[in-house]
């Protein structure tokens, strides 16, 4: 039995990647804390960035494909990352991270059911989609990707 | 940096991050003003959300070029280019001509970016005008034109008018256009004029990221029909 069961009601998606999106979207995920332009070029650097990124786009890649580890896998990758980020002077914690993750702009077009034929369509998107209008009622912008 | 099974490297910034890093730029001398404007002084001055900003910067850090979704012509860039951060994102669609197929593919884009912008624009009223917005836009430039002969002529000193004879729509073949223009209100045309602007903008972007392989950050909202 998983772990995390996802709250959202059925949309006909595979269990595993509802539950996938419910781990990366429940957990907290810490990030760098940066101030200025200088702030950036300094950390762009360090090991622990590499690290960070490498997390991030990996993950990204695994929801897009449809390709998920175990539930323990999951986690422990959010932990690596999140341990890599405390190597870091300043940093913080985000619940709402879906920035960081790029979603189809096939999103909007299921979301009111029209046609954005120039753009596969994932039910992925639409589970994402659903997530974050839960988690980001204040801000609402979505990383829109390919 | 290392590089990932996306290939992913740079993310195109869509305002208000797009402004949100030229304040942050600004701040730290890593950008100018070459010449100031009422532009360059709404984005020095207007109360940005402190988030957008960070947003933009924590977005530099974890990819490695931003790629500026609008253009700046009066800001110099040239020290963050020259740090390889930041470039212009490519802008292929210079026209204000809507394809209507394409437009209503990426309607709910349109309608979004509408809305953000404070258009109060219905999915009907959308469809209704789209059909007929180059016609429409063309149209009122016949209008304007027609309207304008007259005094250019008087100002040119022509006594035989051709005012008095054509109109501009029948000397150019533009009856049907003319037509289209006449029949609407002025807010339609108004509407016309910010379909394209968005058509315009959102076709840039989404071919950007199709040439760059890149994500577009945006705040466009939730978009209801």
């Amino acid at each position: 039995m998983p772990k995390v069961r996802s709250n959202w009601a059925s949309h006909g998606f595979d269990p595993n990647t509802e539950i996938a999106v419910a781990i990366y979207l429940k957990e907290a995920l810490l990030i760098p804390q940066i101030h200025t332009i200088e702030d950036v070029l300094r950390l762009r650097n360090d090991p622990n960035i590499h690290y960070f990124r490498e997390k991030i786009f990996s993950w990204g890649d695994k929801l897009r494909n449809g390709e998920f580890g175990s539930e323990d896998t999951i986690r422990r990758e959010i932990r690596e990352a999140n341990e890599a980020i405390k190597g870091l002077d300043q940093w913080k914690t985000i619940s709402a991270w879906t920035t960081y993750i790029s979603i189809g702009l096939d999103v909007l077009g299921l979301l009111l059911n029209l046609p954005l034929t120039l753009i596969s369509t994932t039910p992925l998107g639409l589970t994402l989609d659903i997530a974050i209008k839960r988690k980001e009622k204040s801000y609402r912008w979505l990383l829109l990707g390919r | 940096m290392p590089k990932r099974n996306s290939q992913i490297t740079g993310v195109i910034l869509d305002e208000p991050y797009s402004n949100g890093l030229l304040v942050k730029a600004l701040q730290s001398g890593q950008a100018r003003i070459s010449f100031d404007s009422d532009y360059t002084r709404k984005i020095r001055t207007k109360a940005l959300n402190p988030k957008v900003g960070q947003k933009a910067l924590e977005m530099l850090l974890l990819y490695d070029k931003a790629y500026l979704g609008t253009p700046f012509d009066n800001m110099d860039l040239e020290p963050l280019v020259r740090l390889g951060l930041v470039e212009y994102a490519p802008h292929t669609w210079d026209s204000l001509a809507i394809e209507e197929d394409h437009a209503k593919s990426i309607k709910a884009l349109l309608l979004a970016d509408l809305r953000r912008k404070g258009f109060k624009i219905t999915s009907k009223q959308f469809d209704d005008i789209l059909g007929e917005a180059n016609d429409i836009h063309i149209g009122t430039i016949a209008v304007l034109a027609e309207r304008l002969l007259p005094q250019l002529e008087h100002m040119l000193g022509v006594t035989d008018t051709t005012s008095d004879k054509y109109s501009v729509g029948e000397i150019l073949g533009l009856s049907k256009q003319l037509q289209a223009a006449q029949k609407r209100e002025l807010t339609d045309i108004k509407l016309v004029e910010q379909i394209q602007y968005s058509y315009n903008h959102m076709r840039n972007l989404i071919e950007a990221s199709a040439q760059l392989n890149a994500p577009i950050l945006t705040n466009i909202p939730e978009c209801q029909r």
